[in-house]
């Protein structure tokens, strides 16, 4: 069941960014601290990309922007054409907190945002089963978020946003606060997930071989304040072997650009 | 469980030896100047008052139970006068940071001024009565309720209000199914203090402005020269005041089944 | 720049002529009965003139007094016993069942008790002073002194620290934060409990003088009088407050040991 190298020249464009700067202001010395210099990025429909690069360059900064639920100083992100200007289910984002509501059970949690668009109860609840089943959570409908373990969570959260069906999905360093055997297995159900469904993955991480097990693309980022410095195809075929030599020569390269 | 069960009784061992003490001081005369009467003769006038009620004076024979009533609608005047407009004037100030800052000043001048220190300007504009003591009750438990309320959504993590934009939710869902959710312990706490506020009120209030309920049995009592039911009635305040409070705390438990985990 | 300050001088003092002219609204259009609610002008007025005549001093002196006495003794005894109940688990388990039996009790209800036994005047104010400041003081005190990180009692008794010294020096130092924030918050329903008591059961202080002025029918001098005991009430909150900054904050500069 490999699935080939998919060839992305032939995929619609489904987000452009243009030129993104964005600065925080400094309370202390008043000299704005520049995070983001002028990004530029064009992703096809269908891709799996991940933002690469070291701790507090920016990433999570420029996938919050994406998202919508942070504001740029200038350069434009456009989905499907149309601008984005704040959050919504159509490109929504997975955060490495989970931010489950934990007075809402699995069930309630994943069909929340479902509501919000005026889908009906039945089919909501319809709708929010077949994606627990999909993340393997099926009898854990009516617990709570404090009931489930770390790795459980995140796939709530997970379901919880592909469940809503969006044009783009946004995920900002989701295996970041498990344990090394839940972040294999969680990642081994997400390309699954993935190539079931073909959604498109903005996936931001810090960690090379979670981005070359994962992606399409690798946008290899700068230091602060963060430019691209390099974007990687990733040509190995799916399932990819951790262990095989194609593979660890891949993240060799990769990770001596990302120490450059 | 042994030891547990050794905990308990060195509470109950201090009850008991108090109640002890006082019995004996009390039959061996020690007592008497202070009028303090036994325990026994209060617990006889509190079964008293329960069941069959006793002439107190001006206010006629009155059972703890009709007594109790007054005072408890009073308070669910006032106290609910308090939520309907303190639990949406609080909510207010903690989603929006122009309406805070406008009248969190007018908080601040107000809220130290003890709630009783209405009483006499009620008196004069409103009369003794029931009035008086609805004001009082509602000034009273209005702060809190407010209060806790603003700071219970103020401090609803960012995070949660991020997951429900980012899922698609608008102003009026984000509203009733995440922030007050998320604010609900907060609320409680004020919910809790009103209550027992309100209740410490009604019993002041009842003292001075208003001729029935249990703050004005116990005032009659101590006209009529009546310790053991003075003494009857400070019990059944005090433990109307215990329930009030287990109440609300066990309401907030079993709303808020939640709240264990929330170490997430 | 200066727009901003502006806005924000004008956001911080735009409730003083807010109120005052929601107030002359008020007094303009509010009728009870014969009366109208009374002026911010006629107020002052009458303020001043209390002020000067001295009863106002005198009422002001009696509350402080009143609230001094019963606070401070108060406070001994519930920090004292809060130590002991904080540190001696053994203590704490005879006496606490005890005093949350009591502790729900409004401070209200005690007064006929305490009018029977010792009749009007300065007792019922002191003693329910002391009852209503009693609880959250002692609460508090228990709850720092429980908390007292258990390292820094360990590196005490390594240090070969005598029981007194270990409570002096290190105990009490700890759990002081707690302690200070009990007795703000005891004082506070001190102050309440006041007037409470004044009103109804002692003949002197703030609480009598605005009562005495509804059968005066004074209006003016009851309004002058509330706000002269919020603002003495907040004033004294203030000192608490300013004491607290003070003490915790020295403390959590160095709190990462």
């Amino acid at each position: 069941m490999a699935e080939g190298n998919r060839d992305m020249t032939h995929s619609k464009e489904i987000i452009r960014v243009t030129d993104l700067v964005k600065s925080f202001p400094k309370k202390d010395r008043g000299e704005p601290l520049k995070v983001l210099d002028g990004i530029h990025l064009s992703i096809s429909e269908g891709e799996f990309v991940s933002i690469l690069g070291p701790s507090g360059c920016g990433k999570s900064t420029f996938l919050h922007i994406l998202a919508g639920l942070d504001r740029q100083d200038s350069g434009q992100v456009f989905l499907d054409d149309k601008l984005i200007t704040g959050p919504g289910p159509d490109h929504t984002m997975i955060f490495q907190d989970y931010s489950l509501f934990p007075w809402m059970t699995v069930e309630k949690n994943i069909e929340l945002g479902l509501k919000a668009t005026g889908i009906q109860e039945s089919e909501r609840k319809a709708i929010s089963r077949n994606y627990i089943d999909l993340v393997h959570l099926g009898g854990f409908e009516n617990h709570y978020p404090h009931e489930l373990s770390g790795g459980m969570k995140q796939r709530v959260a997970i379901a919880r946003g592909f469940a809503l069906n969006p044009r783009v999905l946004f995920m900002d360093e989701p295996f970041g606060a498990l344990d090394a055997q839940t972040r294999v297995m969680l990642q081994e159900e997400l390309i699954r997930i993935f190539t079931s469904t073909h959604k498109t993955i903005v996936f931001v991480t810090h960690n090379v071989s979670e981005a070359v097990f994962l992606s399409d693309r690798i946008v290899v980022c700068t230091k602060r304040p963060m430019q691209v410095k390099e974007i990687f195809q990733v040509s190995i075929e799916r399932p990819r072997d951790r262990f095989g030599i194609p593979f660890n020569e891949f993240c060799k390269q990769v990770a001596q650009l990302l120490n450059a | 469980m042994g030891k547990k069960k050794f905990k308990i009784n060195r509470g109950i061992r201090t009850i008991i030896l108090f109640f002890v003490l006082w019995e004996l001081t009390s039959q061996l005369g020690l007592l008497e100047s202070f009028h303090i009467p036994s325990p026994s003769t209060v617990f006889k006038t509190f079964f008293l008052l329960l069941v069959e009620g006793i002439h107190v004076g001006e206010l006629g024979r009155v059972t703890m139970f009709k007594m109790a009533r007054d005072s408890l609608s009073r308070v669910c005047v006032g106290f609910f006068l308090a939520l309907a407009i303190g639990f949406p004037i609080g909510f207010w100030m903690g989603w929006n940071k122009t309406v805070k800052a406008f009248l969190e000043n007018m908080y601040t001048v107000l809220r130290p001024l003890p709630p009783f220190a209405w009483v006499p300007l009620s008196l004069f504009f409103l009369g003794p009565g029931n009035l008086t003591s609805f004001f009082v009750i509602w000034i009273g438990a209005f702060f809190p309720i407010s209060l806790n309320t603003l700071s219970a959504v103020e401090n609803v993590e960012k995070r949660y209000i991020r997951a429900a934009l980012t899922l698609g939710l608008k102003r009026r869902q984000l509203i009733w199914e995440v922030v007050i959710p998320a604010a609900l312990p907060g609320i409680f706490t004020g919910i809790r203090i009103g209550l027992g506020m309100a209740w410490g009120l009604v019993v002041a209030a009842e003292l001075v402005a208003v001729k029935t309920g249990l703050g004005a049995l116990i005032w009659r009592a101590d006209l009529v020269m009546r310790p053991d039911i003075i003494l009857a009635g400070i019990i059944f305040i005090g433990m109307i005041a215990y329930g009030l409070e287990q109440g609300i705390l066990w309401l907030q438990q079993n709303l808020l089944r939640w709240q264990k985990g929330l170490v997430i | 720049m200066t727009s901003k300050l502006i806005v924000k001088v004008f956001q911080r003092w735009l409730w003083i002529p807010c109120l005052l002219l929601v107030w002359t609204l008020f007094a303009k259009f509010v009728h009870l009965g014969t009366w109208s609610f009374p002026s911010p002008w006629f107020t002052f007025e009458k303020w001043w003139w209390l002020f000067k005549n001295g009863t106002l001093i005198k009422d002001i002196g009696s509350s402080l007094f009143h609230v001094g006495y019963g606070f401070t003794l108060s406070a001994l005894i519930a920090v004292s016993l809060g130590t002991l109940m904080g540190w001696n688990r053994k203590m704490f388990e005879y006496l606490n069942p005890f005093l949350n039996l009591i502790r729900p009790t409004p401070p209200a209800a005690w007064l006929p008790l305490v009018v029977f036994v010792w009749g009007i005047g300065l007792l019922p104010g002191i003693l329910l002073v002391i009852y209503g400041s009693f609880f959250p003081i002692l609460l508090n005190t228990i709850n720092g002194v429980q908390n007292v990180e258990k390292r820094y009692v360990n590196a005490a008794l390594t240090l070969g620290l005598g029981k007194r010294r270990l409570m002096c020096d290190i105990v009490l130092p700890a759990a002081f934060p707690s302690i200070l924030i009990g007795l703000r918050m005891g004082f506070g329903f001190a102050w309440m409990v006041l007037i409470i008591a004044e009103l109804i059961a002692v003949q002197s202080g703030l609480g009598y003088m605005i009562l005495l002025s509804v059968t005066t029918l004074e209006p003016e001098s009851i309004i002058a009088g509330m706000i002269t005991i919020g603002v003495v009430g907040l004033g004294l909150d203030q000192f608490f407050r300013v004491l607290i900054d003070k003490y915790i904050l020295k403390w959590q500069k160095g709190i990462v040991i």
